[in-house]
């Protein structure tokens, strides 16, 4: 087959597309979601030095390195960066370079609406931070119960910046959401079913269903705060007959779904990564995409699991007590089907197959934990204990954060064209096993002592000196850890090997394009006849039915395609500008929001009228 | 389409695979959005409901609603769910004179909705309902509001439309985004429907 | 295919038997992991509240342990077994068996189940009032220390709470401010103190072990509730009858006039700097929940919120400056002199 001439845009041109305005005008799923990446990955940094003066304090009893109000906006902080700045957005950076590589597209449905949605999660989560420099980080905790973060309880600016700037970023969730739904709905390749999409982008699919929906109700959630804050309104001030459990409720009806945001990703990349490196299918496919699909469904059912203590009464603990009992069948199904993946199979040992594998081993421990807290009159003792600390700890370290790094290892190469170091990814896998069961696991054993989380010191003589200190010493080794990473990372994309297209013999669409892979992806759109389609062209298929013959079948090809590329464009970056002073500015000025919202439409009707 | 399928997926996007335009399916999971959103603000209100005769002062809904200017407001509204459905006919049909009157005059109805609410929360607040006093005028307020807000960037919108069917871009773009501010326009009118049953209609006990 | 499949019936007829062993049999308290040298163990039951849990608790461990460990062997069979050996031909390209994928879906199923029913029996339990007499307790959370009302009693106590054992009690859960929760591990799981709700915990307190009158047992709030919300604990104190009996009569008395010069002079201050318009030293003063009640204060092994050890020097440093060892606390900084200070230690330690 003679391949026809690629003729592009002038505006992707090599000089065009170099240059720090490049990056800010881009519209490229790739480089927006090199953004997203190298953005959580500094916000890492950032959350894990949280972490490392959160453990320094608590390194022995009655110690007073930081004080009782600032620990508390180290707490707050590091949760929130933790979620919302570093594993949403490191999800999201999977989401916009691999999704449309995996389904056999140019791009995302709408290019400018993606990168409008990285610069308002950008200058969302500056905003935030910024608090530290403007007298006061938030310190309500990251989940802000009411009425703590009334401005009686609460006089200070930190607890706006937090509403104002999580706002923001639901803001940019949202975006990213429709798009990636109309993405991956409408814009697969000719012959990819839904049924043989990659697990991936199923799980991207989920994901971006439980974001729609559940961010709207933290919204309204945080404009009654924010009205209560800033307009006196009474929507949380009990003493006004406001309820201060509408606040668990609304917060909680989009907290349960997130913890979903954040570990599906994880989940579908090791459902990637197990196949390929144990050079078999993925183990009942679609057990586990359904089990995914039931996840995001049960999981909007199941939030007051997290209010069992607040006395909702005998009914409600029963029903929501049986729905997160229920929740945990699919997660079992998926721990089976990827242990039944590798069995049989024939493993090789690459650091991002170690990632995987440890997912699953650490992933089962605070899915049990999870269990346990099902429970509620185990978990009337666990709630606001350390043992809930371990527990999320082995769901989002040991799950979320194992699965991203797997991720990182497995497609570093397309992305970079270059290999990372396996040597220093070992270290880093066995450093982090270590690391984090070292930090994490004594803190069931406080829990079970009867230390509550949040507190800023406490007394010895409760048995709770020797685990909280094994826990700094392992949080430190969590940072060499990390450590090791940045260097890995750096030295490989400096001198990493040169990785060629598909190192580790994929099955993905991803696989056949050159890494990097060209700016606009693919020459010829891909046909797919089954969930492997690279694997059946170099392989044959495996199904019983041989259908790969539809692919063989000769086309007459022009001898030139010309290529439509969307224009690069910097009204995205005006509107996340205007979204980011909206919000901001209601702590300075309403005229100054009243600006911010001005800046939004004028831009979204310039952007309108931008030819596409 | 299929015919030339192979042709198209040279060349361009591949058509959706879901059957549905880019545009039209994103505004469609925006609107299933916006129901929790509204869902989320009409639960507030429920919850709250009555809760004002407990504490704090008046005025209460019972002192204040005038059904019978709402049920005119609210036959304006559904009057421009008409005018849309007319203005998408029109586009789809190619006749540009009509899509942009029946386009104008939603957009008057949303305008004349919007002034009617504007009325409203003024006689209300000289009344002494206020956004700080009970909890009624804190739910009130944000609740119809917000719906408020999305009439009004409704007919922003509407106005916007309106202006690029005298641009040159024409055909399948200006039709798409008609029929879209449409979806748009009927779900703020379904979800006035919801309030005004909620808000105005069911009975308060005293 | 490389694994033998048992047939679902069997696998699910043993994986039933298994479980119904794990929550009949297996009531089995593994002894380093109940703590029961730590004063807040959530192992170390003490009432009948905190027993029924930990009757669910360790089959529930158990049973955990066991799915980890079957998960762990074999995932590391897995590795073991399944590393990929040069020269090995391609594997064969399994897409997925549905009976088996359909019995360990059932099996969390089974398992679950078993949880299900003792939980939702001790859901009902736990929230129901029992039947005849019991023991009523206010307890009112504030930033940050605990105020107790003994209705029947006609008295109130602050950080420090007096339950007779083998007596149901209803502790009635009320918040001044935000949301506070009340746990004593050692009397069973926590509840928040909402404001603008009521919450209830009922219970009944064991009897103090090896013939003691009284026991202490460590509790703190559990929600975060401001800056010192680290320090925010309390005490449980379950009596014997006789030793109720005799801490009533006591607590009654009135505080004693001091008779030693320096201690009447700290009577003295503690009208004039303003200390007795928030705290009461009378032990009925149920209107002292603006402020901790100080009758008996002497007799309290703890200060500022059961925190600190009550010594002169605790509690001389309290009073100069209550911001500097309890961040944000409510209580202004009167700016006493030494003699003053000195005085009032005195006074308060001779309230006994």
């Amino acid at each position: 087959m003679a391949s026809p001439a690629i003729v592009l845009p002038e505006h992707c041109s090599e000089e065009k597309l170099s240059g720090i305005w490049s990056w800010i005008t881009t519209v490229d799923h790739k480089r927006i979601g090199v953004m997203y990446g190298v953005s959580a990955l500094s916000f890492f940094v950032l959350g894990g030095v949280e972490a490392l003066a959160i453990r320094t304090q608590l390194a022995m009893p009655n110690q007073s390195i930081v004080g009782a109000h600032f620990y508390n906006s180290l707490v707050t902080m590091h949760a929130t960066t933790m979620i919302f700045l570093m594993v949403m957005p490191l999800s999201a950076a999977f989401f916009n370079y691999m999704v449309p590589l995996m389904i056999g597209a140019r791009d995302v449905a709408f290019p400018r609406l993606n990168a409008f949605s990285f610069w308002t999660f950008l200058f969302g989560g500056l905003f935030i931070n910024s608090s530290f420099f403007f007298g006061e980080a938030p310190a309500a905790g990251w989940f802000g119960y009411a009425n703590l973060t009334s401005i009686q309880y609460s006089p200070g600016p930190g607890v706006d910046f937090w509403a104002l700037g999580l706002q923001t970023l639901g803001v940019a969730s949202l975006a990213a959401g429709f798009n990636f739904i109309a993405t991956i709905l409408n814009m697969r390749a000719p012959g990819m079913s839904l049924m043989r999409m990659p697990v991936f982008v199923w799980m991207t699919l989920v994901v971006q269903f439980l974001v729609i929906l559940s961010f709207p109700m933290i919204t309204v959630a945080l404009i009654l705060l924010s009205f209560d804050r800033m307009f006196g309104t009474n929507f949380y001030v009990p003493e006004a007959g406001g309820d201060p459990l509408l606040w668990q409720h609304l917060f909680w009806l989009f907290g349960h779904p997130e913890v979903y945001i954040l570990i599906l990703p994880a989940m579908g990349i090791v459902s990637e990564v197990l196949p390929v490196f144990a050079r078999k299918p993925l183990f009942g496919a679609p057990f586990v995409i359904f089990s995914g699909i039931l996840i995001g469904f049960v999981g909007f059912g199941v939030w007051s699991h997290h209010m069992f203590t607040t006395g909702l009464g005998p009914v409600a603990d029963t029903a929501f007590s049986l729905a997160t009992m229920l929740i945990a069948i699919p997660t079992g199904v998926k721990i089976f089907n990827w242990l039944a993946t590798i069995w049989g199979g024939s493993i090789r040992f690459t650091t991002a197959m170690l990632f995987a594998l440890g997912f699953i081993s650490m992933f089962t421990i605070g899915g049990l934990s999870g269990v346990m807290h099902a429970s509620p009159p185990i978990d009337l003792h666990h709630q606001d204990s350390y043992f809930v600390v371990a527990h999320f700890h082995y769901v989002l370290y040991g799950g979320a954060i194992l699965g991203l790094f797997s991720g990182i290892y497995y497609w570093f190469p397309k992305i970079t064209g270059k290999l990372m170091d396996e040597s220093w990814g070992k270290v880093h896998f066995w450093s982090s096993i270590i690391g984090l069961n070292v930090t994490f696991f004594p803190m069931h054993f406080l829990g079970m002592q009867g230390m509550p989380r949040r507190v800023y010191t406490y007394e010895g003589g409760f048995g709770w000196d020797l685990w909280n200190l094994c826990a700094t010493v392992g949080a430190f080794t969590l940072a060499i850890s990390a450590l090791i990473f940045f260097i890995n990372l750096l030295k490989s994309l400096a001198n990493g090997e040169q990785a060629g297209n598909d190192p580790w013999d994929g099955a993905t669409l991803e696989w056949t394009l050159t890494s990097p892979p060209p700016v606009h992806n693919f020459d010829l759109m891909p046909k797919v006849t089954s969930e492997r389609p690279f694997w059946d062209q170099k392989y044959g298929s495996t199904h019983g039915h041989d259908d790969t013959t539809e692919v063989a079948e000769e086309e007459q090809l022009p001898a030139e395609i010309h290529i439509h590329m969307p224009p690069a464009s910097y009204w995205p970056m005006v509107v996340s500008f205007g979204v980011i002073t909206f919000f901001g500015g209601w702590m300075i000025h309403p005229a100054v929001a009243v600006c911010g919202a001005l800046t939004v439409i004028v831009g979204t009707v310039a952007w309108t009228f931008e030819p596409e | 389409m299929s015919s030339d399928h192979s042709n198209v997926s040279v060349h361009e996007h591949p058509p959706p695979s879901f059957g549905v335009p880019n545009l039209k399916l994103a505004f469609w999971l925006f609107l299933a959005s916006d129901c929790m959103l509204f869902g989320s603000l009409i639960a507030t209100y429920l919850s709250y409901r009555g809760k004002d005769q407990l504490f704090g002062n008046g005025p209460y809904p019972l002192d204040l609603f005038s059904v019978e200017v709402t049920t005119i407001s609210t036959f304006d509204l559904l009057m421009s769910s008409v005018t849309m459905v007319l203005a998408v006919a029109a586009i789809q049909r190619g006749n540009m004179f009509q899509t942009r009157l029946w386009l104008g005059l939603t957009a008057l109805l949303g305008a004349i909705f919007v002034g009617f609410q504007g009325y409203e929360f003024t006689h209300f607040y000289l009344e002494g309902l206020k956004l700080q006093g009970n909890l009624f005028g804190s739910t009130f307020y944000v609740l119809t509001g917000f719906h408020g807000t999305h009439v009004t960037l409704g007919v922003v919108w509407l106005l916007l439309v309106l202006a690029t069917t005298f641009t040159k871009h024409k055909g399948m773009v200006t039709h798409l985004n008609v029929e879209v501010a449409g979806l748009y326009w009927h779900f703020v009118d379904i979800v006035w429907i919801v309030i005004f049953t909620l808000v105005y209609l069911m009975e308060y006990t005293v | 295919m490389h694994i033998r499949i048992p047939s679902i019936r069997s696998m699910l007829s043993s994986v039933s038997a298994l479980t119904f062993i794990a929550l009949s049999g297996c009531y089995t308290r593994f002894d380093p992991l109940t703590f029961k040298d730590d004063p807040q163990s959530t192992m170390m039951p003490m009432s009948d509240l905190a027993l029924s849990t930990d009757e669910i608790y360790w089959p529930v461990i158990w049973i955990t342990v066991a799915i980890f460990v079957l998960v762990q062997v074999l995932l590391t069979v897995a590795v073991v077994k399944f590393r990929e050996k040069p020269g090995e031909p391609m594997p064969e390209q399994v897409h997925g068996n549905i009976k088996m994928e359909l019995g360990w879906t059932l099996l969390p199923v089974v398992i679950l189940v078993a949880i299900a029913f003792p939980t939702v029996t001790r859901i009902w339990e736990a929230q129901t009032a029992p039947e005849g007499e019991v023991f009523e307790i206010k307890v009112v959370g504030k930033q940050w220390w605990f105020a107790f009302e003994y209705p029947e009693l006609g008295l109130v106590t602050a950080n420090e709470v007096h339950l007779p054992a083998g007596r149901p009690v209803h502790l009635a859960l009320h918040s001044g401010d935000v949301i506070h929760a009340f746990w004593i591990p050692r009397l069973g799981g926590k509840r928040d103190l909402m404001p603008g709700r009521i919450n209830h915990i009922w219970l009944t307190a064991d009897m103090p072990p090896d013939g003691q009158d009284s026991i202490r047992l460590e509790g703190q709030c559990a929600e975060l509730c401001g800056d010192s919300h680290a320090l925010m604990r309390m005490e449980a104190i379950v009596h014997t009858p006789e030793s109720f009996d005799k801490w009533v009569a006591a607590q009654k008395q009135a505080a004693a006039t001091p008779t030693e010069p320096l201690a009447a002079k700290g009577a003295e201050t503690f009208l004039a700097a303003g200390c007795i318009a928030c705290h009461s030293t009378d032990p009925s003063n149920a209107q002292a929940f603006l402020a901790p009640n100080l009758s008996h204060f002497g007799s309290r092994p703890r200060l500022a919120a059961d925190r600190f050890e009550n010594n002169a020097e605790n509690l001389a440093a309290w009073l100069r400056n209550p911001q500097a060892v309890k961040p944000g606390a409510t209580m202004p900084n009167l700016n006493l002199n030494d003699q003053q200070v000195d005085a009032l230690v005195a006074y308060l330690h001779s309230l006994k």
